[in-house]
């Protein structure tokens, strides 16, 4: 038998649920707000930190909101099944009164998902980096592409003319045509300044096992490869983590070239207070933060248009990273990456953009 | 285009098959510890990244990757405690315990990763890692010399650990105890031990090896904590387990079997590139070998009262 007290208790709690719900029904202060962003993103499943792809996205969406004085939001789905959640929800801004100006999908996997919801939501702006969208069917999603191979081909040819063992190395994150871009462009490269070279090409899985990437990149070492080309997300930083053990016992430098941002700094003793010597050569800067800020600038400048937004050499979407801070490089090598860059913008060369060795 | 001698390639693949077998081998060991005392362990994976986090934070704070390694294995333990309480004492489904285990070290450790280095994905590098040993006369040694020339304290230990756990299991009053707890608990208990204390011991010590296995990734073999890092060797280590029929030296095996794998999938990327397009394919190979074995070659038998709460006098 439940005493007085605990009936009273009960009374006094239903009561006051009763009045809460009350008070969020007349008054609402709950339901839909004025939408204080502009823009939201739906970044690739590695996630922030991976200091590269979606940081590089974060940083250009800051630099966009600091240059136009606009908000930004984001989230990080932790499976690619979620994407399609995260885009909808911005999609259908429940929450808000007004929508999003634009909903940035970040990473060739939320294709599917981005076009589910763009079919539902045609007045809905949306962008996709590293990944093609028919326009005529999406005429509301721009796609952000990269040639990558273009400066990828750079950073080969600087590994062409600084290797000492003539043997240099790339591993990938996945065996995929995306990567095989960076591939093709990096070993092209190569044989453009050092024709003949040997490469070897190899992937680690997974966007995010350091393990793996210190593992293949340990094989490669000892295999005479005094270069490596590392495009693997998080699992690249393995990379660099053998190198410095590596440089430490071999009779030649080791290097490692990052990738998307500027990451010679990582190849330092201490990446956070960087200081001379690093292990890194160079970085393929792919320049996905101009990209989100270009992109961000359209939908301000009211120019947004759907289709293909194409980053290039020429439009300084690629290039390859000088920290005279941490390393100099050559001048005859310097000279001759320009040299290769200018034939690339004018033409005169062209980049394979898929694997064209077997 | 290969420039070492077929000595040193071979050399180079026992080094990496030690190297990516010591996480899955301590962790596989603990899931025995937990396994023979009947309670199923498929939270591995969350108390591999609680030890992999805490080993980097402690290193990183206190400078001594030793402490490191007593925190990552205290870690571990603690979240296999949580475990233990939910399946021996209030008698819950250890799946679903487990698989909250999973989900709770994957967020916290995401979680704290960015309150310990204000930043997300990656922490930061670790400059004081574990030192590894080098044991100069064998150094040079072809086939051998890489892999047992320069090596990580915590990879001793793997085999160390593994003696020891065959003679814990084998030879002790404790193996023999934790042994009926999970083959047939009612006898344990009419012998006046308590079965739902030999049952929590199993689950600790598994939490504590699961922790060292992840420390190794962190600061053993790695130098520094990422999100998700362990990237499912948890589940992996299960395999292995079960693999190595629940006894310590067929763990070891297995555990061995699958670095070995990995060296392999390595060294065909890297040293045979005409096999290159068939990457995936030899990834694929250590599951599909496990299931082949596992269904062709022996069935393994696990502990007749794993995953069932002991009460006392119940009608059997």
């Amino acid at each position: 038998m439940a005493s007085k007290g605990m009936i009273a208790a009960i009374v006094i709690v239903i009561i006051g649920v009763a009045g809460a719900g009350a008070y969020l029904i007349m008054f609402n202060p709950f339901g839909p707000q004025p939408n204080p962003y502009t823009v939201a993103i739906v970044f690739a499943t590695g996630g922030l930190g991976d200091k590269s792809f979606n940081d590089g996205c974060y940083n250009g969406a800051v630099e966009a909101s600091q240059e136009f004085g606009i908000q930004f939001t984001y989230s990080e789905p932790a499976a690619i099944t979620d994407y399609e959640g995260y885009i909808r929800g911005y999609a259908e801004h429940t929450q808000y009164i007004e929508p999003f100006d634009l909903i940035i999908s970040v990473g060739f996997d939320q294709a599917d998902a981005l076009m589910e919801v763009a079919a539902d939501f045609p007045d809905q702006k949306f962008a996709i980096v590293d990944m093609y969208i028919d326009p005529t069917n999406y005429s509301n999603v721009a796609s952000l592409l990269f040639n990558e191979h273009e400066g990828s081909a750079l950073v080969g040819a600087i590994a062409g003319l600084m290797t000492t063992t003539d043997s240099i190395g790339f591993v990938g994150g996945m065996d995929i045509p995306l990567i095989h871009k960076f591939a093709a462009g990096y070993v092209w490269g190569a044989n453009y300044t050092n024709p003949g070279i040997n490469y070897q090409v190899a992937y680690t899985g997974s966007w995010v096992d350091t393990a793996a990437g210190k593992s293949l990149a340990d094989g490669m070492y000892s295999a005479g490869v005094d270069i490596i080309f590392a495009a693997a997300g998080r699992s690249g930083l393995g990379v660099f983590d053998s190198a410095k053990e590596n440089n430490a016992t071999s009779s030649y430098p080791l290097w490692v070239i990052g990738v998307d941002s500027p990451q010679m700094y990582l190849g330092c003793a201490d990446p956070d207070n960087p200081e001379p010597p690093t292990v890194g050569l160079t970085s393929m800067l792919k320049r996905v933060d101009v990209a989100v800020h270009d992109i961000i600038e359209d939908v301000v400048e009211d120019t947004f248009s759907g289709g293909v937004n194409l980053f290039t050499l020429a439009n300084g979407g690629l290039d390859y990273e000088i920290n005279t801070d941490l390393l100099t490089l050559p001048t005859s090598v310097i000279n001759a990456v320009e040299d290769l860059k200018a034939a690339i913008i004018a033409g005169t060369v062209t980049v394979p953009d898929s694997i064209y060795w077997s | 285009m290969m420039q070492g001698l077929p000595l040193d390639l071979i050399g180079w693949v026992f080094a990496v098959t030690l190297q990516m077998a010591t996480p899955l081998v301590l962790a596989g060991l603990g899931g025995m510890y937990s396994e023979r005392g009947g309670v199923v362990n498929i939270g591995l994976e969350g108390m591999m990244l609680m030890g992999a986090f805490t080993a980097a934070a402690v290193t990183y704070y206190t400078l001594n990757p030793w402490l490191g390694i007593l925190a990552a294995v205290a870690a571990g333990g603690g979240l296999a405690a949580v475990h233990a309480i939910v399946c021996v004492k209030f008698k819950g489904n250890h799946i679903v315990s487990g698989t909250g285990i999973i989900l709770f070290g994957a967020g916290f450790t995401t979680l704290m990763l960015e309150v310990v280095w204000h930043r997300k994905g990656y922490g930061e590098t670790i400059t004081n890692t574990i030192p590894d040993i080098v044991i100069e006369p064998i150094q040079n040694i072809p086939l051998i010399g890489q892999a047992f020339g320069v090596i990580s304290p915590i990879v001793i230990f793997m085999f160390v650990a593994t003696i020891l756990s065959w003679y814990i299991l084998f030879k002790t009053p404790f193996g023999l105890r934790l042994r009926a707890a999970g083959e047939d608990p009612s006898t344990l208990d009419s012998a006046g031990v308590s079965v739902e204390w030999t049952r929590a011991i199993g689950v600790i010590i598994s939490g504590c090896l699961a922790g060292l296995g992840g420390a190794y990734l962190s600061i053993g073999f790695g130098s520094a904590f990422g999100k998700n890092m362990t990237d499912g060797r948890g589940f992996i280590a299960l395999a292995a387990m079960i693999f190595g029929n629940w006894s310590p030296f067929g763990i070891l095996i297995a555990g061995l079997f699958f670095g070995f794998l990995d060296g392999l999938n390595y060294a065909i990327q890297i040293y045979f590139p005409a096999l290159l397009p068939y990457a995936n394919f030899i990834a694929m190979l250590p599951y599909l070998l496990v299931v082949v074995a596992l269904g062709v070659i022996r069935r393994s038998i696990p502990p007749k009262g794993i995953a069932i709460p002991y009460e006392k006098e119940r009608k059997a």
